[in-house]
């Protein structure tokens, strides 16, 4: 594969080998390529009725489908900017972001309804934008060029043991970056996508994960956590290969059976580290050392180079020395936007310094033990611990919030719960909706007092001390 | 009738919901509490509450408080 081409012009490279499977329908490479110049054509034939601009800013609800995937593929080879959408965002979301980017098309499946034409000033190498949570509604996006896109699929296809011949799963959003990973790692090797809208735990899964014979798979920690409730361990999947963890933390105890059940039955789990900042991944642990290294992220992706920073940014160079974990290499974004004028232009970024508190060991794989940042990670979704204290505060509740990636936690004083007359399940149940997780992570709990250090900052380990009892 | 009751508690505490919204008729995906992620904390509400642990296909099967009833049925859970 020539690394000049992209992985979505040309896709008739692959002729006839079996590019995507929905339901019924099976797409060739070919007839991909057939699709996308259709599609091609309707968005020619808008742009020009009103005279749109050569580069335009799109929104697309991202569905897990063929329809999505055609009118993906069909932007970046038309050199616009995709804004990839939860299909089920809020009206009032959509309409913030709307109103924040004022892009030109906002496309749903088929159907493609302009919003304008007047001219947007894109920075040209802009492909693609991404949200870093869905949730709290941020207007905050993850700006990536096609050669970000590129660079991280080429280093996907290099370390998993990914074949022209292989068929995966979709088990994660389109518009979720380690989702989105994993269709353009597929499409650059040729590889089949079966797009699937059931949950892990449902027959419908199973079924098509057996009637496809599916090769790989990928999960998040809760995805992970599920499949061993449901005995993953005794499951008998012939046709699976290898399977991949990323989007937060999963416990120690819980990928030493995953690591002993792909040991057992000759197939490869791969614990692996990234972020949308860096398209998506930048670490994987390799497969056979995740039943002795449970904690580990491993080494830096091929093409990838991880270095670690003590708190005045000097090098740190001994093995088991904690510090920020700084990444350098081809997938690291543009930068971030927040609104239109962000997207003008970039300054380039030489490292990305991801917030993680990390050592080396002295075989040289890294572990994260720490973060800096003030989010945990639930559901593969980043959750900003500040904005939820803020989405709360806006509806006057004053509130710490705290947690990890298995739980959020939020501390409000017992005078605001009297006087307001707040019902901890109502609040409770508001916020899963609000934030889109669900309650069963959500453990809110009022406390006499939200304490203060002695400089008058928000003490957060007091008040987890006051939650522990 | 304990073991109604029991199992009455399992879905109230995992999904969030009410005692009085427990039936027959409450089925997966029904009420937007009763996602994937619930279903696995239900499934584990109930694996304490009766002692046992569930096969594969039934944790996938138990879609319904009503066809939860008909699978702990064959786990000897009686509730007549």
């Amino acid at each position: 594969m020539p690394v000049s081409q992209f992985f979505f012009d040309n896709l008739a490279r692959y002729g006839e080998a079996p590019a995507a499977i929905e339901g019924e329908l099976q797409v060739s490479y070919q007839q991909l390529q057939v699709r996308c110049a259709e599609f091609s054509q309707q968005l020619n034939q808008i742009n020009k009725q009103t005279n749109s601009p050569q580069k335009q800013l799109i929104f697309l609800k991202a569905h897990n489908n063929i329809a999505t995937l055609v009118a993906y593929l069909t932007t970046l080879q038309n050199r616009h900017a995709v804004l990839l959408l939860d299909p089920d965002i809020d009206q009032s979301k959509l309409d913030k972001l709307i109103a924040s980017y004022q892009p030109n098309l906002l496309i749903d499946s088929q159907t493609i309804e302009q919003c304008h034409s007047k001219p947007l000033v894109l920075e040209s190498k802009l492909a693609l934008l991404l949200s870093t949570s869905g949730s709290t509604g941020s207007a905050k996006q993850v700006c990536l060029s096609a050669d970000n896109v590129q660079a991280n699929a080429l280093s996907i296809v290099e370390y998993l043991p990914l074949l022209a011949s292989d068929k995966t799963i979709t088990t994660l959003p389109f518009y979720y970056s380690y989702g989105l990973s994993v269709l353009n790692s597929h499409l650059l090797v040729g590889a089949c996508i079966v797009f699937n809208q059931h949950s892990l735990v449902s027959r419908e899964f199973w079924q098509l994960f057996k009637q496809h014979n599916i090769n790989s798979f990928a999960g998040v920690p809760q995805s992970y956590e599920m499949l061993l409730r449901l005995r993953f361990e005794r499951m008998d999947l012939p046709s699976l290969r290898y399977f991949t963890q990323a989007g937060g933390k999963l416990a120690a105890d819980k990928i030493q059976p995953l690591a002993r059940y792909a040991n057992a039955n000759d197939k490869q789990f791969f614990v692996m580290y990234g972020q949308t900042e860096a398209t998506a991944r930048m670490a994987y642990l390799k497969s056979e050392l995740c039943e002795t290294k449970p904690h580990a992220i491993g080494q830096a992706i091929p093409g990838g180079q991880f270095s670690l920073h003590d708190e005045h940014g000097e090098l740190i160079t001994q093995p088991e020395e904690s510090g920020e974990l700084i990444y350098r290499g081809t997938n690291i974004m543009l930068g971030y936007a927040n609104c239109l004028s962000d997207l003008t232009e970039f300054t380039p970024l030489n490292e990305l310094a991801t917030g993680d508190i990390a050592y080396r060991d002295s075989e040289g794989d890294y572990v994260i033990c720490g973060r800096i940042k003030r989010f945990i990670k639930l559901f593969g979704l980043r959750i900003n611990l500040d904005e939820v204290e803020t989405l709360l505060a806006n509806k006057g509740l004053e509130c710490y919030c705290l947690g990890d990636d298995t739980k959020l936690l939020v501390a409000l004083t017992n005078d605001v719960v009297a006087q307001q007359h707040i019902d901890i399940n109502e609040l409770k149940m508001w916020l899963s909706r609000e934030l889109q997780i669900n309650h069963n992570v959500i453990n809110i709990k009022p406390v006499a007092q939200l304490p203060l250090t002695n400089n008058g900052k928000k003490d957060y380990p007091a008040v987890l001390t006051m939650l522990d009892d | 009738m304990q073991n109604l009751e029991k199992l009455s508690k399992a879905f109230t505490e995992s999904l969030g919901i009410e005692p009085q919204q427990v039936s027959d008729t409450l089925t997966y995906n029904s009420i937007p509490q009763w996602d994937s992620t619930a279903h696995m904390i239900l499934i584990a509400e109930i694996e304490n509450a009766f002692n046992l642990m569930l096969d594969t296909d039934d944790i996938i099967d138990m879609s319904s408080f009503a066809q939860a009833k008909a699978i702990l049925a064959k786990y000897e859970i009686d509730f007549n």
